[in-house]
């Protein structure tokens, strides 16, 4: 779909010169989810401007569908950017429209009837599921809602490609996934080649099939989101894949619990839960299983932080979760 | 000394006058300054269809105009308003140095409302394939609809100012009253009476220009 070759863009001011991306070379497959990821000032948002030519690279080519876009006269150009479309941290919908007026806008600018604008209009807003909101404005609508009159917008008119712009950095936890689902979902459905420019590893992680990590506007490595997961090369991909020190700091004192799972609770990730949930780290110490009568227990012995609070917080959470638990003094092993 | 009938009815004549010469003046300067205004933005280097010498030459009139206080602008462009209306005195004489006076400042103001829309918002319809015509009715001029409201109620009621300096040079309307009755004859009574028409002339144009602003401005709904 898109094929970079050793693209560079520079960015001169008055007193300083900016290498946004250097010497970028990559291929984006037809209908894959492709991730572009990197800390802020990596240049990824500049790298994915240069895809539709928003910024045109100083150096370099970008091919899109085997046309060198830097060889397009302006309305060619046009023409291929209605088949790439993009979206945006910030959404950037037009404020003074409704959000049926938003997907609107593209079809009307590429001369499509009233009626047939409409009707394709309302079909998109429905495939992101804001068929009752096609009359409110963008300031009356949430920010997943938003971003999803945005994607229907950069849908209107059928393009091959999607650009997302931290899409989902302005959105919170719950609304980021259901974004990244309705992405994956219109990859699946439509065959949308999708580029996702991400500071979040776990954006990759969920729906990109390849991933490519920058830093200092170069590529430090490219590759299937499996293997640049399980086993990073660069320093920056262990940077942004391996957990906080301090998630992995040292226990100390002398403070046990031991918890007693039955056959049902065995199922839910009872201890990672806790340890997300509570902002803790535990440490294995023992587990076992034992059968008594006809059921089967599991009991597992964690040391926890001396921390009154922590602890608080951990029983708190084990009540909630409904497992038996008690507090052990002096756990020797 | 009570004020006359006949007064009473010159009175009423000199706020048709105004009326006709403001919203004349106006609309003849919002035809020619947005345009202006349009080119202003989208020439400046930040702007969609950056040309520096353009957008230099225009700024550079723009300023030379805005900077002659419009009552020495007035009588300096009496040979051209000579040619064009055939006279220097009365209403329509007053328009043609209205709207050279008018039109750089209305065109500064819609450079201005122009400039606030999100930049975010120009390059998601550059991003769609917009061409710039496309951009400058269907993007920056919509979106810029309240603040460009709000900018002509202002321009309104400054063009009322105006017109009531016109009148100390034969421009008739509120201000020609004034200049001849309260000015001349020190009539204070009718003077009085003039301010307090004009207060309220303006204060009516303010208010109806901001509530249509704020109506149709659908980012705070």
């Amino acid at each position: 779909m898109f094929r970079l070759e050793n693209v560079s863009k520079t960015f001169i001011n008055a007193d300083n010169t900016t290498e946004a991306v250097r010497h970028v070379t990559l291929e984006i497959k037809d209908g894959e989810i492709f991730g572009i990821i990197g800390l802020s000032g990596a240049g990824k948002s500049t790298l994915v401007r240069c895809l539709n030519f928003l910024e045109r690279p100083t150096e370099g080519k970008v091919y899109f569908q085997g046309e060198d876009l830097s060889a397009m006269e302006p309305a060619k150009l046009r023409e291929a950017r209605k088949k790439m479309s993009m979206i945006f941290q910030d959404f950037n919908l037009l404020e003074q429209r409704t959000a049926l007026g938003n997907v609107l806008y593209p079809l009307e600018i590429s001369g499509y009837s009233k009626k047939d604008a409409a009707e394709k209009a309302r079909k998109l807003l429905a495939r992101v599921g804001l068929e009752d909101k096609e009359n409110s404005y963008p300031s009356q609508l949430s920010g997943g809602q938003k971003q999803r009159v945005a994607i229907a917008r950069a849908l209107a008119l059928d393009p091959e490609a999607l650009l997302c712009d931290e899409a989902t950095s302005a959105l919170d936890p719950t609304t980021t996934e259901q974004i990244l689902q309705l992405l994956k979902e219109i990859n699946e459905e439509l065959g949308v080649t999708i580029v996702i420019i991400t500071h979040a590893m776990n954006v990759v992680t969920q729906i990109c099939d390849r991933v490519a990590v920058m830093a200092d506007g170069e590529i430090a490595e490219i590759g299937d989101v499996k293997e640049v997961f399980v086993l990073p090369k660069s320093e920056v991909a262990r940077k942004m894949i391996l957990p906080k020190s301090e998630a992995v700091a040292h226990l100390e004192g002398n403070r046990f619990l031991r918890l007693v799972f039955d056959g049902q609770d065995a199922f839910e990730p009872i201890v990672s839960n806790l340890v997300i949930h509570c902002h803790t780290p535990v440490n294995i110490l023992a587990a076992d299983t034992k059968v008594v009568g006809d059921l089967m227990f599991g009991q597992m012995i964690l040391q926890i932080p001396d921390d009154d609070v922590a602890l608080a917080r951990i029983k708190d959470y084990l009540d909630g979760a409904e497992v038996t638990y008690e507090e052990v003094q002096n756990y020797a092993g | 000394m009570p004020v006359s009938q006949a007064m009473w009815g010159a009175i009423g004549k000199g706020i048709l006058e105004t009326l006709y010469m403001t919203l004349a003046g106006t609309l003849i300067s919002y035809v020619l300054g947005v345009p202006l205004g349009v080119i202003l933005c989208v020439t400046d280097e930040k702007g969609i269809l950056p040309k520096k010498g353009i957008h230099d030459v225009l700024g550079f009139i723009v300023n030379i105009i805005r900077s002659v206080p419009f009552l020495l602008l007035l009588v300096y462009v009496m040979p051209f308003t000579r040619f064009l209306v055939g006279t220097t005195i009365g209403t329509t004489a007053v328009i043609p140095p209205l709207v050279i006076a008018s039109t750089p400042f209305i065109a500064r103001m819609v450079e201005s409302s122009l400039k606030e829309v999100d930049p975010g918002v120009i390059e998601a319809a550059e991003s769609m394939g917009s061409t710039p015509w496309q951009i400058i009715t269907k993007v920056l001029l919509p979106e810029a609809k309240p603040s460009l409201l709000v900018g002509a109620a202002i321009a309104v009621t400054t063009i009322l100012g105006y017109t009531a300096m016109a009148g100390f040079v034969g421009g008739g309307g509120l201000g020609g009253i004034a200049t001849n009755y309260g000015y001349y004859k020190f009539n204070f009574k009718v003077m009085t009476i003039t301010i307090v028409f004009l207060i309220v002339i303006v204060q009516v144009l303010q208010e109806v220009g901001m509530r249509i602003a704020v109506r149709s401005n659908k980012r705070n709904k």
